[in-house]
């Protein structure tokens, strides 16, 4: 258990999205580099993906077990809330043209030049946007857990 | 739910952060169940009424339950 606020989300910042941020800053650059092999990048893109996935429930494992009741009901607060926040959140984003406009051109820029795979690039998008998907509800857990903690300062 | 944490650690001296180490919470935890922002756990309402040396009756209000 931690008694500072700032050292709980120091250890997060350097246990959880540090890793996960320098992975992700990873496959974008070779995205970048690898875009005359698509195949390539979609498996790094899938790999990616489980990654964060998965690094996502170990560290949630690991705080589960530093956490006492309060903490572990705040956790429960902001898990149920930001799943749904963020879920409906990505679906109204999307909605907004220009912002679905500019994920389709991204992907449709993925594939090399000439090429004419649109299944492939159905397929990047399709994992991509579930990765926007769990990014954009890692981002509304945390708005959720800040929540819980100003409700729990009484602020 | 009210309790008399607040005055029961003024008594003893304790800071919140004592108090937390005594029943093995986080300060957090102990300022939330102070301030009546969170209802504790049996366990845990028992842990902190034995650090002071009650009941819990005597720590905690049922008035409001």
């Amino acid at each position: 258990m931690t008694t500072k606020p700032l050292g709980t989300f120091g250890r997060i910042a350097l246990r959880f999205f540090l890793p996960i941020g320098i992975v992700s800053g990873s496959l974008l650059v070779a995205i970048q580099l690898l875009r005359p092999r698509p195949a390539v990048v979609e498996g790094l893109v899938a790999v990616t993906s489980i990654f964060v996935f998965g690094y996502s429930l170990f560290m949630g494992q690991q705080e589960a077990r530093r956490s006492d009741e309060v903490e572990r009901a705040g956790a429960g607060f902001a898990n149920s809330n930001g799943w749904v926040w963020g879920g409906f959140a990505t679906l109204a984003l999307l909605m907004v043209p220009p912002v679905m406009n500019e994920v389709v051109d991204v992907v449709l820029k993925l594939p090399p030049a000439g090429l004419t795979d649109m299944h492939l690039a159905v397929r990047l998008g399709l994992i991509g946007g579930a990765t926007l998907v769990m990014l954009i509800q890692g981002l509304a857990i945390v708005v959720a857990s800040v929540i819980w903690r100003q409700r729990m300062r009484g602020s | 739910m009210k309790n008399r944490i607040r005055v029961l650690r003024a008594e003893k001296a304790w800071s919140q952060a004592e108090l937390a180490e005594r029943v093995r919470v986080s300060r957090n935890s102990i300022n939330a169940i102070e301030n009546g922002r969170f209802d504790p756990s049996l366990p845990l309402a028992f842990r902190i009424a034995d650090s002071f040396g009650l009941s819990v009756e005597e720590v905690f209000d049922k008035t409001d339950v």
